[in-house]
């Protein structure tokens, strides 16, 4: 079930009565949102909801065995079975054929033959993200930064809250827990916020990123672009994949709103970042303190010395970029990011002490790596990548290509405005400053533009999902 | 005397009424409902640009073709044929390369029409304009003479349909005319923004969200961009003129009047689908299209296959193939001498 579908809202309008029905008893509540995002689940592909109740009750078994014992040895080995669960799941589904076929094609390499079959596994929607979520638990408690929970729907809808289930944000046990453990009171700002950052959101996804789509799809299905389809491409990709990610994320956070509950802020203005660093502070943030809090601190962060800094930083971007997908083209935009990231570091422990880069430059040169971070990440293949870069050097650009530049700043105008807006005002919704009456009215002529660009077709899914 | 049952915990508190959510829902509604007046207003009023339709590519072509049928377009020579026609040859490049630079409007359709409905993509024209068109070249590719659809395929009945006048009828519902959709596409943004003109083959007709405007800038000619890429597991590829694409070949077609040179030819395959002998079993087959056809002139001399850098597919030519094969046909056709009276001094 999409967000953007008719499904969706028939689903979540009946939700949202029984959720009404269920104001006075938190227990019922609580299971209403269990009951729901299993629903909601198992629409994608009921197959899979076995593994989601494996995920959630070894991590719910584990955190309660964690707080019955001291003893060092043994908290360890309750971490283990957590962490192997996990990401042995996660790793059989998504990259076990992966590995399977790169150690066939390196043996083929030292000239040794390997007749294995491929698996072709089906991906479960959003493994990655729960997976993640619920390991993020499980570490907290292991650390002593959260206690376990004993109500075992608190915990279910902690992992399956249908808003954030298949991709994202990446909660924290110790923001999503607690509210789910209590009374929320959902006052006229948050229902108005909400109604605004899902209607933004379904905007971004339908209008603005399905739209983009058509200028990115030509330049990936050719073998031999050139400079401008390419740069065309890649913007246009750069563009799609905020929109459709930030578009869900914001759908996700309003609908949670709407029902008194706060999901992290997932993206702020990335494309306005003026370092690398900067860039991972801003864009998919949930991820990115994942990596942060429980892969790049824990192999030492930047606490021993310089050359393990970039190694640790090299390490947890590598890791990153497969996350996003079993596939080399990821890998590549991995390392992509942390060779940016450990130059940047570089930079500002050797130059910028010396000299201060302008904001400006700082930011151009992000958008430059950002972009090339892009078409690695959306290329098929290696070929591709090196078909892609190649182009870069042969500027033979078509007759169409001032009509694309020209329709592809017009569909982006309406982003851009807003973003403009929302970094004057440091504010992420500045749309909330807005008598109510104007609100409306921009809301309306937003759901006027979702249903005229709303096709007839099957609603296109979200980029993400495929994580 | 028994404990008082605990009260459960209230789950969530709404501090707002129904008459908040009523205004909120109402503003947005509000606006919603300006969007749709201004436009029902200002179509009233005159103030909306002339709707622009959106149809799939094979109607947009098949549409596009018959409009300039029945047009006053200065074309002294009619290009007609499949997708290769279509394609392959750029109209104004064409004019351009060619003595006394005559006009070229490029009427090239689909490979599953018959030859009969291409022969009447050009006949049409030249009944309306006696005495202007000195030309008719039919340029089919190599792939037509092995697939077969019937004159009834629901093209032909598209093709038949169009050129009786009738306008297609209007298939959006009362709701999606209540509110103005409709309107708003054709009238406003089909011009502004990449709509997809969705056809069940348009993906193989390259970049087609702007299509009238293309054909408006180039004569009728489309472009597929891209590079020809053989798949490795490809089988070997054969090459025949089939029974069923003979007989409809050997259909009564309208014919052109005897002033008017009818060229016919074969487009090029990628060099890597050729085979060996290819260039003979081109041209043996071409002889026995051109027994069939009866062309004045046979373009023998054309290439038989192009390096598959000049390919986006199998069948069409990438603009740089195209714009090559362009001069490639033009040099043939100047044989034929100068198509228009200089301008006397």
């Amino acid at each position: 079930m999409l967000f953007n579908s008719i499904d969706f809202l028939i689903f979540f309008s009946v939700f949202l009565l029984g959720y009404y029905l269920a104001r006075h008893h938190l227990q019922a509540r609580n299971r209403l949102i269990v009951v729901a995002s299993y629903i909601f689940y198992a629409w994608w592909d009921y197959r899979f909801v076995g593994l989601l109740l494996w995920s959630t009750f070894v991590d719910y078994w584990v955190a309660l065995a964690l707080a019955k014992t001291t003893i060092m040895n043994r908290r360890k080995a309750l971490l283990v079975i957590s962490l192997v669960s996990n990401l042995g799941v996660l790793f059989f589904f998504k990259y076990f054929d992966f590995f399977r076929e790169s150690t066939r094609l390196l043996l083929a390499e030292l000239g040794m033959e390997a007749h294995w079959t491929g698996m072709q596994f089906i991906l479960p929607v959003g493994i990655s993200f729960y997976t993640f979520q619920t390991l993020s638990y499980t570490i907290d408690v292991y650390r002593g930064k959260i206690p376990p929970t004993r109500d075992v729907a608190q915990f279910m809808a902690f992992v399956a809250f249908f808003p954030q289930l298949v991709a994202g944000p990446i909660e924290r046990a110790s923001h999503l827990l607690p509210q789910l453990a209590a009374t929320v009171k959902i006052d006229l700002r948050m229902l108005e916020s909400g109604i605004w950052l899902f209607i933004w959101g379904l905007f971004k996804k339908v209008v603005l990123a399905d739209s983009f789509a058509y200028f990115v799809d030509p330049t990936f299905s050719f073998v031999e672009p050139e400079a401008s389809q390419t740069i065309i491409g890649v913007t246009a990709f750069a563009l799609q994949i905020y929109c459709d990610f930030s578009g869900y994320t914001d759908m996700a956070r309003g609908m949670a709103r709407m029902l008194g509950f706060d999901l992290m802020q997932n993206f702020n203005l990335p494309y306005f970042a003026t370092s690398v660093q900067d860039f991972w502070h801003r864009w998919h943030i949930s991820l990115s303190t994942w990596l942060r809090d429980y892969l790049y601190l824990p192999l030492g962060g930047n606490r021993r010395g310089r050359f393990r800094t970039y190694l640790n930083l090299m390490i947890v971007m590598l890791l990153g970029g497969l996350w996003h997908g079993a596939a080399w083209n990821f890998v590549a935009w991995g390392l992509w990011q942390g060779v940016g990231l450990v130059i940047n570091r570089w930079w500002r422990q050797t130059v910028t002490p010396r000299w201060t880069m302008p904001s400006w430059a700082g930011w151009m040169l992000t958008i430059l790596f950002t972009l090339y971070g892009w078409l690695l990440f959306r290329s098929s293949s290696v070929d591709q990548v090196l078909q892609l870069t190649g182009s870069l050097g042969n500027w033979a650009p078509e007759h169409w290509v001032p009509l694309q530049i020209r329709e592809l700043f017009l569909l982006a105008s309406p982003l851009l405005a807003m973003q403009i807006w929302q970094w004057r005002s440091n504010d992420p919704e500045a749309t909330m400053r807005l008598p109510g009456w104007a609100r409306g009215l921009v809301q309306g002529v937003l759901i006027y533009l979702i249903i005229l660009f709303w096709g007839t077709d099957e609603p296109s899914s979200f980029i993400y999902f495929q994580f | 005397m028994s404990q008082p049952q605990k009260s459960p915990t209230p789950s969530h508190d709404f501090l707002y009424s129904g008459a908040d959510i009523a205004r909120v829902l109402l503003a947005s509604l509000g606006g919603f409902i300006a969007v749709v007046l201004l436009l029902h207003a200002f179509n009233m009023l005159g103030w909306l640009p002339k709707p622009v339709r959106v149809e799939g590519t094979e109607q947009a072509m098949i549409r596009r073709r018959m409009l300039m049928a029945k047009s006053d377009a200065p074309a002294a020579i009619l290009i007609v044929g499949d997708s290769s026609s279509a394609i392959s040859v750029k109209a104004p490049l064409l004019s351009e390369l060619l003595p006394g630079r005559p006009a070229v409007l490029n009427q090239g359709l689909f490979m599953f029409l018959n030859f009969a409905v291409y022969a009447d993509a050009a006949t049409q024209f030249i009944d309306r304009h006696p005495g202007q068109v000195k030309m008719v070249v039919m340029i089919v590719t190599m792939q037509k003479l092995q697939v077969w659809r019937t004159g009834e395929s629901g093209f032909g009945r598209l093709w038949q349909q169009l050129t009786a006048d009738a306008e297609p009828p209007a298939t959006h519902d009362d709701v999606h005319r209540w509110l103005a959709i409709p309107l708003a596409r054709e009238t406003m943004f089909n011009r502004q923004l990449p709509f997809v003109a969705y056809g069940r083959a348009e993906r193989f007709y390259g970049d087609s969200c702007r299509l009238k405007r293309q054909f408006d800038d180039y004569d009728g000619t489309m472009f597929t961009p891209g590079w020809f890429d053989r798949p490795n597991n490809a089988s070997d590829y054969s090459w025949s003129f089939i029974d069923p694409v003979r007989m409809e070949a050997e259909l009564p077609h309208p014919t052109f009047a005897r002033d008017i040179v009818f060229v016919l030819g074969l487009a090029p395959v990628p060099e890597s689908v050729a085979g060996t002998g290819f260039g003979a079993t081109r041209n043996t087959l071409l002889a026995e299209l051109g027994a069939i056809m009866q062309p004045d002139v046979l373009l023998t001399n054309l290439p038989a296959t192009m390096p598959d850098g000049l390919f986006a597919t199998l069948n069409h030519l990438n603009p740089r193939g195209a714009e090559r094969f362009t001069r490639l046909l033009a040099d043939e056709l100047s044989k034929q001498g100068s198509f228009t009276e200089p301008p006397k001094p």
